[in-house]
């Protein structure tokens, strides 16, 4: 009996970790994102008042990132830096050892296909999409 | 008796080098006199109310002109029978002063140009006569003596052939420099990339440069439908470092000799023309300098050609430099009259360059305001806003004017640059620090590479090193030094602007280009303590600071401010100053600010809790709200007031960014 009660204790510890290594993979960000919603207090567009922002990013397995910004007029801007995803915060460093300006709760849709930011009130909804040859080759 | 009559105009390269010495002077012997005895001093007294008799429509002084010709200004464009009014036994022509071209007659009218008209008298001996007696007719507005020009010997200017340069390799090896261009003699130019090698002076400064390297690594080398025209000694266009970067006439080239094939009133203008002779251009005559070569190499000498040197806006080796236009206005030591060089700016104006590089103007203090100068120079003032006015680029709604400030050491900017509204450059050496000879101050509007020797111990490398004549017999290449020198900097730099604005699909109008071009500078003024020796002279320093315009143009900061309107990013709900540097350039600190405005709806969006200002280079702002606005800074680029009617001053520059306020940045401006 003890024997049978040990082995189902076991079961159930397996069980467990088996059931939160789920939810990470359920936030698998890794990819190429593009910035298509921009939550302010009044408006949800890309842009912030006259200015436009375009804003690429790309999630790396191995927990690099590489940004690509364009805020208001010009060319994209180049960062790149490294990310840590942790109980659904994602924070990180850019290469600079400057930390990103603040922590994001993060959601993935159901295919993620679409992946939700939130920091400060503000909400940042990105798409799934292949950064364009025009913006690597742009920097 | 203070004034100082005496009008001179010559190039700028070094004060040393070379002078052209415009006319004489009303009065420069009675000053003189005047302190000798009271005899002298009625003598004065007499020539003063000599003076002052003449009519207020006579503008300059007769000694300045040796030409039988004087100008004159109507108030309306003359009849033909006002015209012939004017002639008399000692009235043999009348001419215009401007060749009218098809297309342009109302510009030209609203400049004035049209009421130029250039009078040849038979008298020479009696030009104030003849002045006094055109000045008599109601329907004269001005009466202007068509000035001479002579030339003064250089002594600094040091030809060197191409295996002289190439076995005079400077400090580290030629190897090991990371440079865009194949030419050999690029390692020798620091004024384009200083890698802060010792051997070109002891005092070098890494970086004292105009920041192109990346503009071209990155950005454009030129563009072949800009034009900038070199109002100077003529162009060697034959050059094997020029040729392919010389403007073209193709009518002219596939014409008929001795025709006027494109039918601008100019005969056989292939490359520009010689306003001086009325003919060929000339580089090589035995008194000529190799000045407007010189020049014109800094400008434009071809890149990447495997050959000498390289220039600002030379382009990448595939044809896609800028293009040279020789407007020839010194010739043999013989200078142009007024009448020369207005006609050269407005060739230039009217055959498709955007920009003129002037490297010539008056002795600092001739002129002490625009007013001033005015007075005096009404001809050339006109012709200056008709090139400016006129359009020959997709980018700008007009043209730049870009002018020496003079190397006389003074604490001003000679005219014409230092009108209010022109650019005037001045001039830095390889160590980052004004050289000896710049002037500075009110007037000077930035600064460039114009280079100096170093006597001990000798070196000629910190000087500039571009196109030179080989007529000589003494190279393809030279160095010389001087405000003349920097000037082709700026235009270059004002080129390559224009051709990555181009490929940009960006348009300004020439103010907001000038604001660009004035804001893309870097700070020079934390350097200016202690002294430093040059030019056989101690030099305090001290009293450069805030004299050098907005600092050291940045031709990389230029382009990327053409680029768009910067953004920076604030953090809602604090207090905070934002560094505009990064786009006002480092000078920021140093400038001196007029106002700093917001409209009232972008003053909402972004909920500021007071008017934003600057202090200290930054910009203080205090969002309340998630939003953005745009922030108008106005600064005066060239001392601390503004120039004008009354006084030399700088040229005012407005710039704007935008303001985006977060809820969090980060430090560095990313993103995320």
């Amino acid at each position: 009996m003890k024997k049978y009660l040990f082995i189902s204790l076991v079961c159930l510890l397996f069980t467990g970790c088996k059931k939160e290594q789920t939810e990470e993979e359920s936030l698998n960000i890794v990819g190429s994102w593009h910035l298509t919603e921009l939550s302010q207090i009044e408006t949800r567009s890309v842009t912030i008042g006259k200015e436009a922002i375009d804003i690429y990013i790309h999630f790396i397995v191995d927990n690099s990132f590489h940004l690509y910004q364009k805020v208001g007029a010009g060319k994209f801007r180049h960062f790149s830096g490294t990310w840590e995803l942790v109980d659904s915060k994602l924070s990180g460093m850019y290469d600079d050892k400057t930390m990103w300006g603040t922590e994001y709760d993060v959601m993935l849709n159901n295919n993620a296909t679409e992946l939700r930011l939130t920091s400060g009130g503000e909400e940042f909804v990105y798409i799934k999409e292949e950064i364009p040859h025009s913006v690597l080759s742009g920097i | 008796m203070a004034r100082q009559d005496s009008l001179s105009c010559h190039f700028f390269n070094q004060i040393d080098v070379m002078k052209y010495t415009h006319v004489l002077i009303a009065l420069s012997a009675l000053a003189i006199c005047s302190s000798c005895s009271s005899e002298s001093e009625d003598l004065v007294v007499t020539m003063q109310t000599a003076q002052s008799m003449r009519s207020p429509k006579i503008i300059g002084v007769p000694e300045q002109a040796s030409s039988p010709s004087i100008l004159v200004k109507f108030d309306t464009a003359p009849t033909e029978h006002q015209l012939e009014t004017l002639l008399g036994e000692d009235i043999l022509t009348v001419e215009r002063l401007f060749n009218s071209t098809p297309g342009k007659e109302e510009l030209e009218a609203a400049y004035g140009l049209d009421r130029w008209y250039q009078v040849t008298i038979a008298d020479t001996k009696d030009m104030e006569g003849a002045a006094e007696y055109l000045a008599a007719f109601d329907d004269v507005k001005i009466v202007e003596y068509d000035a001479d020009y002579e030339c003064v010997e250089s002594n600094v200017c040091i030809p060197v052939t191409a295996e002289q340069l190439a076995q005079s390799a400077y400090g580290t090896s030629r190897a090991s420099a990371e440079l865009p261009f194949n030419d050999p003699f690029l390692v020798d130019q620091w004024h384009y990339i200083n890698r802060g090698d010792v051997a070109v002076s002891p005092n070098v400064y890494k970086g004292a440069d105009i920041n192109v390297k990346d503009v071209w690594n990155t950005l454009t080398c030129g563009d072949p439908s800009i034009i900038v025209a070199v109002v100077d000694e003529g162009v060697k266009y034959n050059h094997p470092d020029l040729s392919g970067n010389m403007w073209v006439n193709e009518a002219e080239k596939s014409g008929k000799p001795g025709v006027d094939d494109d039918n601008n009133g100019y005969v056989d203008d292939i490359h520009g023309f010689n306003f001086v002779s009325g003919g060929e251009i000339t580089w090589d005559k035995e008194l000529d300098s190799g000045h407007g070569t010189h020049v014109a190499g800094t400008i434009a000498a071809v890149n990447n050609n495997n050959t000498g040197v390289a220039g600002v806006a030379g382009g990448s080796g595939k044809g896609d430099g800028v293009k040279i236009m020789s407007c020839q206005i010194f010739d043999n030591k013989r200078g142009g009259t007024v009448s020369v060089s207005v006609n050269a700016i407005k060739y230039a104006a009217d055959n498709g360059a955007s920009i003129i590089s002037c490297s010539f103007g008056y002795p600092g203090g001739t002129f002490k305001s625009d007013g001033a100068y005015a007075k005096e120079c009404q001809a050339e003032i006109d012709v200056i806003r008709y090139f400016e006015a006129s359009r020959n680029n997709d980018v700008l709604d007009g043209n730049i004017a870009i002018f020496a400030s003079g190397n006389d050491g003074d604490p001003y900017a000679t005219y014409p640059g230092a009108l209010n509204d022109i650019i005037s450059v001045s001039s830095f050496g390889p160590d980052c620090l004004p050289t000896y000879y710049t002037n500075y101050g009110p007037g000077c509007n930035i600064v460039a590479p114009g280079g100096e020797y170093y006597a001990n111990p000798y070196n000629i490398k910190g000087m500039v090193l571009s196109t030179y004549p080989s007529e000589f017999g003494e190279g393809d290449y030279a160095y010389m030094q001087g405000t003349s020198m920097a000037c082709p900097h700026v235009s270059g730099v004002a080129a390559l602007g224009l051709a990555y604005a181009k490929k940009m699909g960006k348009t300004f109008t020439r103010t907001e280009f000038k604001e660009l071009l004035l804001s893309s500078a870097n700070d020079i003024d934390t350097r200016l303590n202690g002294s430093k020796y040059s030019g056989n002279k101690t030099i305090d320093l001290y009293p450069y600071r805030k004299m050098l315009g907005t600092g050291s143009i940045d031709a990389y900061l230029f382009c990327m401010q053409i680029e768009g309107i910067p953004c920076l990013q604030a953090e809602n709900g604090k207090k905070q100053w934002l560094d505009v540097g990064a786009y006002f350039g480092t000078s920021a600190v140093n400038l001196t600010y007029l106002d700093v405005s917001i409209s009232d709806d972008d003053y909402q969006s972004l909920g500021l809790v007071e008017k934003p200002y600057m202090q200290y280079g930054r910009l203080y702002v205090h969002p309340t709200k998630l939003g953005s606005g745009r922030i108008k800074i106005t600064a005066v680029a060239g001392g601390s007031i503004v120039g004008g009617e009354d006084a030399i001053g700088g040229m005012v520059m407005t710039q704007e960014v935008s303001v985006i306020s977060r809820s969090f940045k980060s430090k560095n401006g990313g993103w995320l």
